[in-house]
């Protein structure tokens, strides 16, 4: 092999192996991406039933209803508008009614959205950001972020 | 008092670091072998104070003062002592000075072993090294000040997050640092042999000891952290793709390529601009880390310092450093020539692919932990880039990686024999296949690649061993001889055989807990009992407990298998007073086989309770793995070869060659 | 003081450590070159080592020793080149002035740095020392408190108040604490330490007015013949009080006999012997030895005036002790805006101290001694009426 062939070898590797990454990434964002949503984003944006998203908000005050085993329902509020959700599985340790949650799952056909992942937030002052940037568009909290409450 | 004198060495040691900076480099250029020499000492000296600044706020810690606003916010009385010890960089404005302490470390033991660098590569690494401590201890000394006082002094704390008070968290972040920050080195290194003019095979060898010493702690710390969160955080999963783990993955990632590439270019003098190149973006990625963990603009377990100010300045410091040194890299581009050629099938070759496919994953998670930031900023719309994605990039890049890894070290330099190593690897490929085949009998349930997956641990496992075994002539020649062979390899020869076989047994532990993981989620009454994975466990009650900062509710869960009790597992829900906290204690049984994962849940109606379980098959290989890892780089680093390079005093000025 | 004499320390040890090459100079000057070549050399021992062992071909070794070789030699051709261009001709200049810049601007920026950030005005504050001295003031309430809550149930307890009595006094909860002196009293029956004590609170309690019942308790605890310095003072300064001058010079002058040369508060009864002496002469209409003009001397004492002391006969004894407040009241700012001799300052601190204001006699002592910072005797006499009255 000549040494300009050697060099093209070396670089028809190179453009292989990043075309195929470049691939893996569209495809993977293409796929994996999920976007969050407030209670109001769902009822305005039309979210298709069956799209995974998350849903962020806080947990309505009195929702949350122990069903058969593990089971659990409550209601996602950002006071505008309210989604039920259900959940079968174990609730983070900081999961209050009344208190900020990211719920991650699927629409449903009837409206009720279908969570297979519920994420706490891990102190007591800690506000998820999407949460508290789709509150204060609400107008109901009026903290700076998700920096903790001085107290 | 102690508290001032703290402060003051810290400000002290940010006059030397000036010092440190300017004159050195100054020196290089003048060719003033007194500027140059200043470098050392004030390296030292700079540690020495910046250690007398960490230990005074470690007193503070200890004794709880809390006039230190710092103490207060962070510390409280009733924490135990080693919490209040790792309380000192728990926080953010003690662990960015552990940052520049351990910067200041790196730099104190150039000054300290450098003596086989010249004077004049030594002189600019350290004042580059100086010039990065300027830059955070301002930025610690302006903006998060950790000796800044309250007066009048508060009686009591407001505590350590309970999330964190955890041995293995406690001291992960100092190895975490330490790898970070020791991507410094190679940084410095690359801008010092851009500045000197010098790039060459030796400046190959003097940048690796190094690069290898921060690659070292930062497997380890990147393993200490997974391991707390598989115990601590109580959701079975051992790596998350957070951002912040991400932070910390793609420093080790480009630091992994630099090891391999720096290696071509000490022995053949090629993929120099490509060698400069990734010192730099590994340093850069740190430097990301940093700015990623310490402005907040990521939310994750791991964020908890959340101040924009700091954030604009630690940007600030990455664009000026990362900007400086490429544009000093495009300006002296073109006097890094080429050097040895080599055919594409070759030593160097196999290097190529390895940090072809590790900077191309480097770059997948970038954009990962990135995009979802990048495309909130420009469009507003909030997204989650979660583990599909980086499942689905990452994992396709790295299986080649592992098939091609044992051909590695059996192709010759500048032209290798693609048939002549697979002979060599053919006992490898057939004990791999043995398994496969054994692999797909035994199990016959989960997913059909996994079986592969295990091959694929087995294939590189096998393949280091057999490197080991054909150099040492196993098989080929008397014993006796092949044990002389075996202990006249070189150590480096070793650590990297000892390192690939870490690499082995992670991804078995990684293809085995992915795969045949079994978890179980349900409510259960005292007295109930259930079954998984052959283990029946039988529910005993939750009872309450005190201990010295929180209270918590313990589950008694009692684990039987063939109707013999093998162990009881006592998961736990706490919760911590100061400030008011809920964690999850899971309660782990540790096997050969797996971990019984337990962790208890809320209490649901009628005195059940949610209980989750998981079976984790040879999770712990995982860690394993990474020990075995960190020793491989151990081995390394003992090897003679990377600690000569000091000309003997006696030749100076007269030619070496001459004197052959 | 000491914190900035050790960073003053630390500045220099941090200044001589980094400028340590400047002290000491090394005469080998390695030029860059021969480390590179130190370097390829020891690979060239490796390639033959590697050779030997055959774990490189034979081709392959040469191949790699050729190599090497040729950087070896443009190592050193380099390291000739460079040796004979640098002369080290560079002289004192750079150097030295390198050292002057950062002899003075690494401590300057430091310090600066540090007055800016710092607060070296404040002390350590460990937890453990000041919950020390929190919990010894809390022991001291927690027990009082128990003691009074046991008193509360059996007000009868004549031990408990005898108790809890000095401690209200040493607390200058002086009302409490005579209440308390006057249940033990009743409740175990007299003794003269116990009419003394309740006196003593009595008069505190009163501004440091003798009263009637103070008066007999002192009285009475001094009539078993036992010699309290304490009642006998009361009763002096009863008498004075009430205008019995000449009587109370005598009681004075007995005081002074029964303590003896050596008695801490001679000076200060003496002093009021002189003063009373003084206004005896003036009420009974007497010329005083030594009549006080408009400017006083130095060494006169300026009294009340004979108006004064005249009005304050005729009074209630609550007149009489605001009168009295005033006047020292009045002393007190006259001394603050204009200034007095030290006899004066020395006057006001032991009013306030038979007055009872312990705190405002701490305080003038100390303005007295700000005043008088230069004046040694004066300084020693200040601090002779500080022992004598407890201060």
């Amino acid at each position: 092999m000549t040494r300009k062939q050697r060099r093209s070898v070396l670089i028809g590797v190179c453009l292989a192996v990043l075309g195929l990454a470049v691939g893996l990434v569209l495809f993977a964002l293409e796929d994996s991406i999920v976007f969050f949503y407030s209670p109001s984003d769902v009822s305005q944006k039309n979210i298709k039933p069956g799209q995974r998203i998350r849903l962020g908000g806080l947990v309505k005050e009195g929702s949350v209803k122990r069903g058969e085993n593990t089971t659990v329902q409550f209601s996602v509020t950002d006071t505008a508008k309210t989604v039920s959700v259900v959940y079968t599985g174990v609730l983070p340790d900081l999961f209050r009614e009344g208190q900020g949650v990211v719920t991650e799952g699927k629409l449903g056909s009837d409206g009720v959205f279908v969570a297979d992942n519920v994420l706490a937030k891990h102190d007591e002052n800690y506000m998820p950001p999407e949460v508290a940037e789709a509150l204060k568009k609400q107008g109901v909290w009026q903290g700076e972020g998700s920096k903790p409450k001085p107290n | 008092m102690i508290a001032e004198i703290g402060h003051f060495a810290l400000i002290l040691a940010l006059g030397v670091a000036l010092a440190q900076t300017i004159l050195p480099i100054w020196g290089a250029q003048q060719r003033d072998y007194t500027l140059m020499r200043i470098g050392v000492p004030a390296a030292q000296a700079q540690f020495c104070l910046l250690l007398l600044a960490f230990f005074s706020l470690m007193a503070a810690y200890v004794t709880s003062d809390f006039s230190l606003l710092n103490v207060f916010e962070n510390s409280h009385s009733a924490k135990p002592l080693l919490y209040k010890i790792s309380g000192v960089w728990g926080n953010h404005e003690g662990s960015m000075l552990l940052w520049v302490l351990i910067l200041a470390l790196f730099g104190c033991a150039v000054a300290v072993f450098g003596r086989n660098l010249p004077p004049d590569l030594k002189a600019n690494v350290l004042g580059v090294q100086g010039s990065i401590s300027v830059a955070f201890l301002i930025f610690i000394v302006t903006t998060s000040n950790p000796f800044t006082r309250i007066d009048p002094a508060p009686f009591e704390g407001r505590g350590l997050n309970p999330i964190l008070q955890d041995p293995a968290l406690s001291f992960h972040p100092p190895f975490l640092y330490a790898g970070y920050v020791g991507f410094s080195m190679a940084f410095s290194f690359a801008i010092a042999a851009l500045l000197t003019g010098r790039v060459d095979p030796a400046w190959a060898r003097w940048v690796r000891p190094w690069t290898l010493a921060a690659w070292m702690c930062l497997t380890l710390g990147i393993a200490m952290g997974s391991w707390w969160a598989y115990y601590e955080l109580g959701w079975g999963g051992w790596w998350f793709w957070d951002p912040v783990e991400n932070a910390s993955f793609m420093p080790w990632l480009a630091g992994t390529a630099l090891l391999h590439t720096a290696l071509v270019m000490e022995k053949r003098d090629s993929l120099k601009v490509w060698t400069i190149l990734l010192a730099i973006l590994t340093f850069s990625l740190s430097l990301m880390g940093t700015f990623l963990v310490r402005s907040g603009v990521l939310t994750s377990v791991h964020a908890f310092a959340v101040d924009p100010a700091r954030g604009v300045f630690i940007l600030g410091i990455m664009v000026l450093f990362i900007g400086g040194a490429l544009a000093l890299f495009a300006g002296r581009a073109q006097m890094l020539r080429q050097g040895g050629i080599f055919a594409p099938v070759s030593r160097e070759g196999a290097l190529v692919l390895n940090n072809l496919l590790i900077s191309t994953a480097c770059a997948a998670v970038f954009i990962g932990t990135l995009y979802p930031m990048a495309l909130e900023a420009v469009t507003g719309a909030k997204i989650s880039v979660g583990p599909p994605f980086f499942n689905a990039t990452f994992g396709p890049l790295m299986v080649p990686l592992l098939i091609a890894m044992p051909f590695g070290p059996f192709l010759a330099w500048k032209r290798g024999d693609i048939l002549g190593a697979s002979q060599r690897l053919s006992v490898a490929a057939i004990v791999t296949m043995l398994v496969i085949i054994a692999a797909y009998a035994l199990t016959g349930s989960g997913p059909w690649l996994a079986p592969l997956g295990l091959g694929l641990g087995i294939w590189v496992i096998a393949g280091a061993l057999s490197e080991v075994a054909f150099r040492a002539k196993m098989f080929r020649a008397p014993w006796d001889e092949v044990f002389r062979r075996l202990r006249n390899l070189p150590r480096a020869a070793y650590g990297s055989t000892v390192a690939h076989i870490g690499i082995g047994v992670m991804v078995l532990g990684i293809v085995a807990t992915t795969a045949w993981q079994s978890e179980k989620i349900i409510s259960m009454k005292p007295g109930q009992s259930t079954s998984i994975a052959g283990y029946d466990l039988k529910f005993m009650g939750v009872s309450p407990n005190k201990g010295a900062n929180y209270s918590e509710q313990i589950g008694l869960l009692i684990v039987s298998r063939g109707g013999e009790e093998v162990t009881r597992l006592f998961p736990s829900k706490r919760l911590y007073v100061a400030p008011k906290t809920a964690t999850t204690e899971a309660g782990i049984h540790a096997a050969w086989t797996g971990d019984l994962y337990s962790v208890l849940g809320d209490e649901l109606k009628d005195g059940a309770f949610a209980v989750r379980l998981y079976f984790n098959p040879l999770v712990r290989l995982i860690w394993i793995g990474t020990l075995i890892m960190f020793f491989g780089g151990l081995l390394s680093l003992t090897d003679r070869r990377l600690r000569v390079g000091a000309p003997k005093p006696a030749r100076a000025g007269t030619s070496p060659a001459a004197a052959e | 003081m000491a914190l900035w004499i050790i960073f003053a320390g630390l500045t220099a040890a941090a200044m001589i450590a980094v400028l340590w090459p400047f002290l000491r100079s090394v005469e080998q000057k390695m030029e860059a070159a021969a480390y590179d070549a130190a370097v390829f050399k020891d690979q060239l021992e490796e390639i033959t080592s590697e050779k030997e062992r055959g774990v490189i071909s034979k081709t392959e070794a040469e191949a790699a020793q050729t190599e090497v070789s040729r950087r070896l030699l443009a190592a050193a051709r380099v390291n000739e080149i460079k040796a004979k261009n640098s002369t080290g001709s560079q002289g004192w200049k750079l150097p030295s002035l390198a050292l002057a810049c950062t002899l003075i601007c690494v401590p300057v920026t430091s310090v600066a740095l540090y007055l800016v950030y710092g607060s070296p005005s404040l002390q350590d504050k460990p937890l453990a020392d000041r919950l020390e001295r929190f919990s010894s003031a809390k022991k001291v309430d927690a027990l009082m408190a128990r003691v009074e809550a046991r008193l509360r149930d059996h007000p009868e307890d004549g031990r408990g108040w005898e108790v809890l009595a000095p401690v209200y006094l040493r607390q200058q909860r002086f009302k409490e604490a005579a209440d308390a002196f006057e249940k033990s009293l009743r409740l175990l029956g007299e003794t003269p330490q116990r009419l003394l004590d309740y006196g003593n609170a009595l008069v505190l309690s009163n501004d440091g007015i003798v009263s009637e019942p103070a008066r007999l308790a002192l009285k009475k605890a001094t009539a078993g013949g036992k010699s309290f310095v304490r009642a006998h003072f009361w009763l002096a300064v009863a008498k004075e009080q009430d205008g019995r001058y000449t009587e109370a010079a005598q009681a004075w002058r007995d005081l002074l006999k029964r303590g003896g040369e050596k008695a801490p508060w001679r000076e200060a009864v003496q002093q009021r012997l002189a003063a009373v002496e003084q206004r005896a002469g003036v009420a009974s209409g007497e010329k005083p030895a030594m009549a006080p003009s408009k400017e006083p001397g130095p060494a006169v004492v300026k009294g009340p005036s004979q108006e004064d002391v005249a009005a304050a006969q005729g009074m209630s004894s609550t007149d009489r002790s605001a009168m009295i407040a005033q006047m020292v009241a009045g002393l007190a700012e006259r001394l603050k805006s204009d200034g007095g001799n030290v006899e004066e300052w020395k006057r006001l601190v032991r009013s306030y101290t038979v007055l009872g204001k312990q705190q405002d006699a701490i305080e003038a002592l100390a303005d007295a001694r700000g005043a008088f910072t230069e004046d040694p005797k004066a300084l020693a006499s200040l601090n002779e009426l500080a022992i004598s009255l407890g201060l």
